[in-house]
């Protein structure tokens, strides 16, 4: 009993000690608390100033809406106080209020010239520092100006590009499956570019001795079938080739070797050209082939020009391979 | 008894799996298709199949003759896109829809109208030489002869009767070719009637921009 009387008196001699040890940081509790609830009143009203716009302005999507540069004046203000309430906040975050923190924040040069806008810009920024019970010299008002105003492009650009994003969605609901599905592949596959294929002549060995066949079926960019004219065959195809063939003959005595005639002999001669190929052996060489294509050696060169998948890896030719080797009159080949 | 029933189902579960995704993944090997659903297309050339299909290096480009753009016009002009109101031009996919209907079927004929020097060299899988030069013949014999192994029948007046004749598809080198056009120009002169004859307007040029299958048959081998 004795112990509980003493033990009820020893807690009220301790109270005072400890109301004194917080009366400094208390101040300080209360500023923020009131900056806190000014930036929350702020926010309400800005939120339902910005609700109650959209219910009467309601924006109709347009075809061709090009950037619009001027923002209704309602929205200003809105993105304004935005703006402002976000400044503040940054304020309020810091527990000081020195120029110093200011100069930290505003990072930006302030700008000379006074818009009208920038003196209602301050004038709001004066209030709410009255409000918030603190007193900012002109010099501060003009660096947080410039911060506002930095942030009101900001938050224009952003609203912007949203009108622009919700138009889009809204046209490309209208826009059937099946070009969504285009754009979407579109937008999935990769730019189609072309791969400057460049290769130094030293670095190809013109004396490696050709692999043996494919590891692996590797894509043919030969792709032509060599069917020799059958001599005998019973299909339809072949019995009526073997008809015009005849009929061909017959005509032969009569071909007018007019000019037009002489120019397409001439280009399909060019196409023969173009096409010889060649057939890798076993033990073939670049040069070997070089050699019994051009005669030279040295015309492998030639080869890969001709032959630019070789590009890729120079020293992969294979036994059986199909490679190009038109024929050049520089190099009197076979 | 279950226990060896449920094995059963299982094998043959996984047999199938496994056989349906090989089978997926053997489709799927074809990275370059013709159409989405058309992989490749298997014709008939001199009794044997060739397979159409497109070169499957994305990087490939054409480094032949066919790469050319600027040949003298005239005489090789670009083409119009139809030779004669009347005739259809078709482009490869309608071709494909052509082997498959007609040629299939021997109703119809894909006709290379180049010269036998072309067609030699390089021309499309199917395609039968018919050159545009046997149409400039003065001879009536010959023509009879040529109109005989389309399908025509010559009638007692010395006309030609066309309705069992076939569909004939016409291609040259392509844009810049005026072989096939002036076939076309040629039979139709004669008779032919013009809805069964239909002008493959990009010729080996389109073929071969699309990397698709030929057929040579006179190889230029080095030995």
């Amino acid at each position: 009993m004795k112990k509980t009387q003493d033990d009820l008196i020893t807690p009220t001699q301790q109270e005072p000690i400890i109301i004194q040890q917080n009366s400094g940081n208390d101040k300080k509790f209360i500023y923020t608390l009131l900056i806190l609830l000014v930036v929350l009143f702020i926010i309400a009203l800005g939120i339902i100033i910005f609700l109650s716009s959209k219910f009467f302005n309601m924006q109709t999507p347009k075809e061709n809406q090009t950037i619009q540069q001027n923002v209704p004046a309602k929205t200003i203000k809105q993105n304004e106080k935005a703006a402002v309430e976000k400044v503040v906040q940054q304020i309020s975050k810091k527990q000081d209020t020195n120029a110093k923190v200011l100069e930290e924040i505003v990072e930006q040069k302030p700008k000379n010239k006074q818009t009208p806008q920038a003196t209602q810009t301050q004038q709001v920024i004066a209030k709410t520092a009255q409000a918030a019970g603190k007193t900012l010299s002109p010099q501060d008002i003009q660096k947080i100006a410039a911060l506002v105003a930095a942030q009101l492009a900001k938050m224009q650009n952003q609203q912007t590009k949203k009108e622009l994003s919700s138009q889009a969605t809204t046209n490309n609901m209208n826009a059937n499956a099946e070009d969504q599905n285009l754009v979407a592949s579109l937008q999935q596959a990769s730019v189609d570019t072309l791969n400057e294929q460049t290769f130094s002549a030293n670095s190809i060995k013109s004396n490696v001795k050709a692999k043996e066949s494919h590891p692996k079926k590797k894509t043919d960019t030969f792709n032509k079938v060599i069917i020799d004219k059958p001599a005998n065959s019973d299909d339809e195809f072949s019995k009526l080739s073997k008809e015009i063939d005849s009929i061909l003959q017959s005509t032969q005595s009569e071909t007018q070797n007019n000019n037009t005639i002489e120019t397409l002999k001439e280009e399909a001669k060019g196409h023969e050209k173009e096409v010889r190929f060649i057939v890798v052996k076993p033990g073939d060489t670049l040069s070997s082939i070089a050699y019994r294509a051009y005669g030279r050696a040295s015309a492998y060169i030639k080869i890969y020009k001709a032959n630019p998948h070789l590009i890729k890896d120079p020293n992969k030719i294979y036994v059986g391979m199909k490679i190009r080797v038109p024929v050049d009159d520089e190099y009197k080949g076979q | 008894m279950m226990n060896i029933k449920d094995n059963k189902m299982g094998r043959k579960a996984i047999l199938l799996a496994l056989m349906s995704t090989l089978f997926l993944m053997g489709k799927d090997d074809i990275l370059v298709k013709i159409k989405k659903d058309i992989p490749y297309v298997i014709v008939n050339d001199s009794g044997h199949k060739v397979k159409i299909m497109r070169i499957q290096d994305t990087a490939h480009m054409l480094t032949d003759d066919f790469a050319k753009t600027s040949r003298p016009c005239p005489p090789f002009c670009i083409q119009p896109i139809r030779p004669i109101n009347g005739v259809q031009t078709f482009a490869e996919l309608e071709l494909i829809d052509f082997y498959k209907n007609k040629v299939a079927s021997h109703k119809g004929i894909l006709a290379d109208a180049r010269l036998p020097d072309f067609y030699n060299v390089e021309t499309i899988p199917g395609a039968i030489n018919i050159p545009f030069t046997i149409i400039q013949t003065k001879s009536q014999k010959i023509k009879d002869a040529l109109f005989k192994a389309l399908g025509a029948k010559k009638k007692a007046d010395g006309s030609y009767d066309f309705s069992n004749a076939k569909e004939i598809t016409v291609f040259d080198n392509g844009l810049w070719d005026a072989q096939a056009s002036t076939f076309i120009k040629g039979i139709i002169k004669e008779g032919y009637p013009k809805n069964k004859i239909f002008y493959y307007r990009s010729g080996m040029q389109g073929w071969k921009l699309l990397g698709l299958t030929t057929v040579v048959h006179k190889a230029n081998e080095v030995k």
